[in-house]
């Protein structure tokens, strides 16, 4: 929907959940536990009207406990309580304000335990997943190496402040359950209610609402949400609404995983990396849903786009009393990047190298081995240093202040003006990426009708309509038909195929390709067999083996700052991204993502502050939570390298928030002079603490 | 309490609490479904609306503060001249918004335009920075709006001309 500025000229099939309404609606209130951990003892509900009801686990006929990738979630706790806010009854009735009331009153007592919430150290029960990486003799290259680098990297819990908080509503449709929910896992919203109300799966219809900007956030908690809201219709036998408040949803649903990750870097006499050795840990709250997943990809991404001949990467994800931590826009990947690139700053700092050549020199070539195996092709950092130096004016400006933070006058004052590099990719989906079962299950369908129109059938909910877009205009130049002619099957599970977990930016590259080999599937087709012809695709995980970083889309990131000389806070200067992501079949809306991408990416570094160390968040911290406006985006300039030898399109969703965080902490290092390692950081860290 | 207002050119009367957010009372009362109810603490500007001409998040305003006084919601606003400078600007810059901030958006915009004087860079840049969310570039957002404001200046040329 291009150029689309009309709240009701907008995909009127996939409206937002907040704005379901039926006859005889009722609003659904949760009852959460008042405590992070213990021994639920009772719940007290007020006494409530003739048409509101009360449920607890025990009005659950199916099963009590959702599958959250890897975790069981109770869909309503009974027995014990996890995390402060988890919900443990529902009040379901038609008028909002009085279910609200009733929320209030109602009480729910615990006997308290103590809580474990994020620290530096943990104990070995409260580890869900661990995954290590382990080649070459890392501990004989340290001991030999000419320079070892240390650092410790903090990234902290963020808030994804998608456009609509979280919410689902369910109503009976004849013999269905229709589902409504802003989800990016229909299929997953559909087997989860299912199971919990005891039905066939396919008396379950899911309709995703409008998802908008979602970074990851509404992967599985949805589902959760969804059981609520069908748990609701089927016992008060009237169409069900439950949608959390901001602040709800900023208290209670999943965050991105705090991250505390601990490199050593190994260099010989000409700064060549020869070993990298890391700890990398990860909170993911209760249950930890994804915590597999999360530690997977943290130990993969540790190597990055460098040759390490020696690599040692444990990384843990660590259950707490926290509300379940999840993904952010990489998946676990865009702490790590951080530690990474952090990382390369540092080791150039150490041999007194200019860390874009340092880069340059430590690049896998054709034939490294990376993850295992041997690349078939370069990691294109040149190429995009290339376009990314000039346009920056990297060199210039960063030996301009390298003189003014080596000649300052005053050493125990701040140099005052930054800027950093960073360098990274964006692994496609299923090649070893940790992505599991439910990215291989992806699968789309194309049929050409007689009228010679093109239906597009896939499960996968793009966040942004651009692509959309760029999927209808591929297949119409693929078919040779006008794009007009291309119709996107809105979306629900008893239409389209199950496309796996549908808006990840690394899924809609499969789906990408996906419907491209359909398409081309049927252009061979077309003038042989009478039409209709449909031609369904499915994803199958490679059996050759092959590193994921050669199917990886790439980028490059430059951040300029100064800070101010009043406060200390940082301010922006500008930002620079070059990615490589295969073709570019709309290369407008592309650079505008990108450039989108880039600003929220810099407000999550400035602004967006949330300790959960010594707990949950609470209304203060709901209260201060800053999000970075259009004002607070300095100039952004974004370049595409086309890459006219790639097949499709790959993902870039994750490009920016892979670079710009350590691209700005290794600006703020070199304007502060000194390691600036956790993010976010903002004006009181620039202040005075140290970063790291 | 009984609450009257003008609501987009028509009477209202709402049976309110004197606290009840506005914004709460349009969408749940009225039916008003452009506007987001969202933060409930004034952050995010998707809840905006005309109060007496002047653009406000309406989660701010409790309901006795409406009395006798006109709301303007995007259902009301849509039919003027501004909303239509500012969503043929948006449109031509191809600037996708996300469904949610839409409306927000184009009365942002739409203010600017309808502005009795001309708008400087900082007031373009703060109105903007009004509405919260993470769905579109700043620099094509912004844009957007200055060019909504060249077409109100081109117009204001054209009318000087004549």
């Amino acid at each position: 929907m291009t150029g689309t500025a009309d709240p009701e000229d907008r995909r009127p099939y996939l409206r937002r959940v907040s704005d379901f309404s039926a006859p005889g609606m009722a609003w659904v209130g949760t009852v959460r536990s008042p405590v992070s951990r213990g021994v639920l003892r009772s719940i007290s509900i007020p006494h409530l009207p003739r048409e509101y009801r009360s449920l607890t686990a025990d009005d659950i006929p199916g099963k009590k406990t959702l599958q959250a990738l890897g975790a069981s979630v109770p869909i309503l706790a009974s027995g014990r309580v996890s995390y402060r806010g988890e919900p443990v009854a529902l009040i379901v009735g038609p008028d909002r304000a009085r279910v609200r009331e009733a929320v209030r009153l109602a009480r729910v007592a615990v006997d308290e335990e103590r809580p474990s919430f994020p620290s530096d150290c943990f104990e070995s029960g409260r580890l869900l997943a661990r995954h290590r990486l382990d080649h070459g003799d890392v501990d004989g290259a340290m001991a030999s190496a000419f320079r070892v680098v240390e650092g410790e990297f903090r990234m902290s819990p963020q808030d994804h402040y998608y456009p609509e908080p979280q919410g689902a509503a369910a109503a009976f449709d004849y013999d269905k359950m229709m589902v409504y929910a802003s989800t990016q896992w229909p299929f997953n919203v559909r087997d989860e209610v299912a199971a919990a109300l005891a039905v066939k799966d396919d008396e379950v219809v899911v309709q995703p609402t409008l998802l908008g900007p979602h970074l990851d956030g509404k992967i599985w908690y949805p589902s959760l949400l969804a059981c609520h809201a069908a748990l609701s219709a089927l016992v008060c036998g009237r169409p069900a609404l439950l949608v959390l408040t901001r602040e709800e949803d900023f208290l209670y649903t999943t965050k991105r995983a705090p991250f505390l990750g601990t490199v050593r870097a190994g260099l010989d006499e000409s700064g060549m990396l020869t070993a990298l050795d890391a700890r990398l840990a990860l909170e993911v709250g209760a249950y930890g849903p994804l915590a597999d997943d999360l530690a997977a990809r943290a130990a993969r991404t540790l190597g990055g786009a460098y040759r390490c001949p020696n690599l040692r990467a444990t990384a843990w994800a660590v259950e707490s009393n926290l509300p379940p931590m999840g993904a952010f826009a990489g998946i676990g990947t865009m702490s790590v990047n951080f530690a990474r690139e952090r990382m390369a700053e540092a080791c150039a700092l150490a041999m007194d190298a200019d860390p874009s050549e340092w880069r340059s020199a430590n690049a896998a070539r054709k034939g490294d081995e990376a993850l295992g195996q041997a690349l078939r092709k370069a990691v294109p950092y040149d190429e995009i240093a290339a376009l990314l130096l000039p346009a920056s004016d990297y060199r210039r400006k960063r030996s301009a202040y390298e003189l003014m933070r080596k000649r300052r006058d005053e050493p125990g004052e701040a140099p005052g003006s930054g800027i950093g590099l960073a360098f990274s990719a964006q692994v496609p989906a299923g090649i070893g990426s940790g992505a599991g079962p439910a990215t291989e299950a992806a699968s789309v369908e194309v049929e050409l009708a007689m009228d010679s129109t093109l239906t597009i059938r896939t499960s996968s909910v793009p966040g942004a309509s651009g692509t959309a877009l760029a999927w209808k205009t591929e297949a119409a130049a693929i078919i040779g038909i006008d794009p007009a002619d291309v119709t996107l099957e809105p979306v629900r599970t008893d239409r389209v195929p199950n496309s796996g977990l549908a808006s990840l930016s690394r899924s809609v590259s499969v789906t990408t390709r996906l419907i491209v080999e359909a398409c081309e599937g049927i252009r061979k087709r077309r003038f042989r067999e009478a039409l209709p012809i449909a031609v369904r695709k499915a994803y199958r995980p490679r059996t050759r083996k092959e590193s994921s970083l050669d199917g990886a889309s790439w980028a490059g990131a430059v951040v300029e700052l100064r800070l101010d000389p009043l406060d200390g806070a940082p301010v922006l200067k500008g930002a620079w991204l070059v990615a490589k992501a295969g073709r570019f079949l709309l290369p407008a809306k592309a650079r505008d993502s990108l450039e989108r991408d880039v600003a929220r990416a810099l407000g999550q570094c400035m602004t967006e502050r949330l300790e959960l160390g010594a707990g949950p968040a609470d209304q203060a911290a709901y209260a201060s939570y800053r999000l970075a406006r259009l004002k607070d985006a300095p100039p952004i300039r974004v370049e595409l390298l086309e890459d006219e030898s790639a097949a499709a399109p790959l993902g870039i969703g994750e490009l920016a928030y892979a670079t710009i965080p350590a691209a700005f902490a290794n600006a703020m290092s070199q304007a502060l002079d000194r390691p600036w390692n956790s993010l976010p950081g903002g004006e009181a860290d620039a202040r005075g603490e140290e970063n790291g | 309490m009984n609450v009257q207002f003008t609501l987009n050119g028509k009477s209202a009367t709402l049976s309110v609490d004197p606290m009840e957010r506005l914004s709460d009372a349009l969408r749940d009362r009225c039916g008003i479904q452009s506007m987001m109810n969202d933060c409930g603490i004034g952050l995010c500007g998707k809840c905006a609306v005309f109060l007496d001409g002047q653009l406000v998040p309406s989660c701010l305003v409790p309901m006795f503060k409406v009395r006798g006084r006109t709301v303007v919601t995007w259902e009301g606003f849509r039919g003027t001249a501004a909303h239509a400078a500012a969503a043929k600007a948006f449109g031509e810059l191809g600037v996708e918004l996300c469904g949610f901030c839409d409306a927000a958006t184009m009365m942002a915009a739409g203010s600017l335009v309808a502005a009795p004087h001309e708008p400087t860079e900082s007031e373009i840049v703060e109105t903007m920075s009004s509405v919260y969310c993470r769905c579109a570039s700043p620099t094509t957002v912004l844009a957007a709006a200055r060019r909504a404001l060249e077409a109100k200046s081109g117009k204001g040329r054209s009318r000087a001309a004549h």
